[in-house]
């Protein structure tokens, strides 16, 4: 992705046509990064209830209200969003500060036995794909495409129940989920799976050969890594609907957006804190809530690993408007 | 000689990529509408900038004009919104969003193609299914005249 600037503001997008994973496509999501560097109702000042204040306020604020709290009553949620260098600040700051509810938002991550990269899609005869991950991942349809049309014989192998989008490019479709292996795969939360070998990997027996997972949630691989410690985001759920949460930090996304059942719960929390782009749901009626602006990762950069067992690293490309990282968030609470 | 929009139906995934980028470079009003094909297929409906232009005969201000190159503009001070030409487009292609009080159409990128860059829905085509080429190249390539082998296998033969 490219980029277009008058003085120091990004005005629009432009396509970086010698990307030699994506040749210069973009996917609607990719396209929503610049409606974020310049939404006219991006935050831009923290807000403690609807009222907008400065930082040195609210993180005093927040300082003095954690005290309140034992460390086991304090929430934090992380976004799979953050990048590497932000998960590793985060983690190190919880446990520092003995708070052992540290959760991702995310899915948890398998174990890659003998990873494949995109290349090796290139070069593959047959493909072996769970769920949709054509809609997941758009930008992969340029080389599946290249799999099912680069040469006579090619298979590609879809499992999903549904028709959807990965599903028309299909020249098998088994829509029962396969028994023993293939179902421990496939009954992962891990959104799709792409296996990449030779047509006889398409049969029982395939599970030795080269393995590429998809995520559905940004850097979910590269935070899952940094941050060790952590309990699963379930159980984090059902530790703010029992009641034994009091405080709950989140750190990159509200996380009513995801789940959208836990708000009101959230809404009942006597401090709630959430690091994010906009306003959300959970956070524009309750009195005690407090928004802090998040630094985009235009902003802010980073590295962040990515399917496949890319690493990219990121630079700041736009200026800030008075946004933080997560990490810069954290560190400003140590005090 | 002019250059069109071209879509190979087999490529197409249906991610719309294509309708995000004429939106985010068109002030967030997307010239490009989708069309569902059954479950077979959900593909851009590009406009075809007609050499008689139905669209154009409708307006009934003018403000549709078949200009030297052969693309069909739209001018923004005199549309009125009165979508004569959603009704008189023979393909279905120009969407009656009036978001901005004004039908949206295609412009071909004018401000990118003056560059020597392709046109936003081209360019950000994750699948390769879009290509901006000479009429007459297009024409003569027989591969691309080939009808949809993946679209046609839905409706006849096997569904999947």
């Amino acid at each position: 992705m490219a980029f277009r600037a008058e003085g120091d503001k990004i005005t629009a997008l432009d396509y970086d046509m010698e990307n030699p994973v994506n040749h210069g496509s973009l996917c609607p999501k990719g396209h929503k990064n610049i409606e974020i560097l310049n939404h006219p109702q991006r935050l831009t000042q923290p807000r403690m209830g609807k009222k907008e204040t400065s930082w040195e306020a609210v993180t005093t604020f927040i300082r003095q209200e954690l005290k309140l709290f034992k460390p086991n009553e304090i929430g934090i949620c992380l976004s799979a969003y953050s990048s590497n260098e932000d998960a590793l600040k985060v983690a190190e700051w919880a446990q520092g500060a003995g708070i052992a509810n540290l959760c991702v938002v995310g899915d948890p991550i398998n174990e890659e036995m003998d990873p494949a990269t995109l290349e090796d899609i290139d070069t593959a005869d047959a493909l072996l794909i769970y769920g949709d991950i054509l809609d997941l991942t758009p930008v992969l349809s340029k080389r599946v495409n290249h799999v099912k049309y680069g040469r006579r014989g090619n298979r590609i192998v879809v499992v999903d129940e549904k028709t959807t989008h990965t599903t028309w490019f299909a020249t098998d479709r088994i829509k029962q989920k396969p028994a023993g292996k293939i179902a421990a795969f496939a009954n992962s939360k891990s959104g799709a799976i792409i296996f990449a070998g030779t047509p006889e990997d398409a049969v029982p027996g395939y599970t030795d050969k080269k393995r590429i997972t998809f995520y559905p949630r940004g850097n979910a691989l590269g935070v899952n890594k940094m941050v060790q410690n952590k309990i699963p985001y379930a159980e984090m759920l059902k530790k703010i609907e029992g009641g034994e949460m009091k405080a709950l930090l989140m750190l990159g996304e509200d996380v009513c957006t995801v789940t959208p059942a836990i708000e009101r719960k959230i809404k009942m929390l006597k401090l709630v804190v959430c690091a994010d782009y906009f306003t959300g749901p959970s956070k524009t009626e309750a009195d005690t809530s407090i928004l802090l602006p998040l630094a985009s990762q235009f902003e802010s950069g980073g590295t962040y690993l990515l399917s496949g067992g890319r690493e990219v690293s990121l630079a700041p490309i736009a200026p800030r408007v008075g946004s933080k990282t997560n990490a810069e968030i954290v560190e400003t609470l140590h005090g | 000689m002019a250059k069109r929009v071209y879509i190979n139906l087999d490529l197409c995934c249906g991610c719309k990529s294509c309708a995000s980028a004429c939106a985010y470079g068109h002030h967030l009003q997307s010239n490009l509408g989708h069309a569902k094909i059954k479950d077979a297929a959900e593909l851009p409906l590009h406009c075809f900038h007609c050499d008689q232009p139905a669209c154009a005969a409708a307006c009934p201000n003018d403000a549709m004009q078949k200009m030297e190159d052969g693309t069909v503009l739209r001018s923004h001070f005199k549309c009125v919104g009165c979508r004569s030409c959603l009704v008189a487009c023979p393909f279905g292609v120009i969407q009656s969003d009036l978001s901005k009080h004004v039908i949206p159409k295609c412009d071909l990128c004018a401000d990118r193609v003056a560059e020597n860059n392709l046109p936003r829905c081209v360019a950000a085509c994750t699948s390769g299914a879009l290509s901006f080429e000479e009429v007459d190249e297009q024409v003569m390539d027989s591969q691309k005249q080939l009808v949809s082998v993946r679209m046609l296998s839905n409706f006849v033969g096997r569904r999947r």
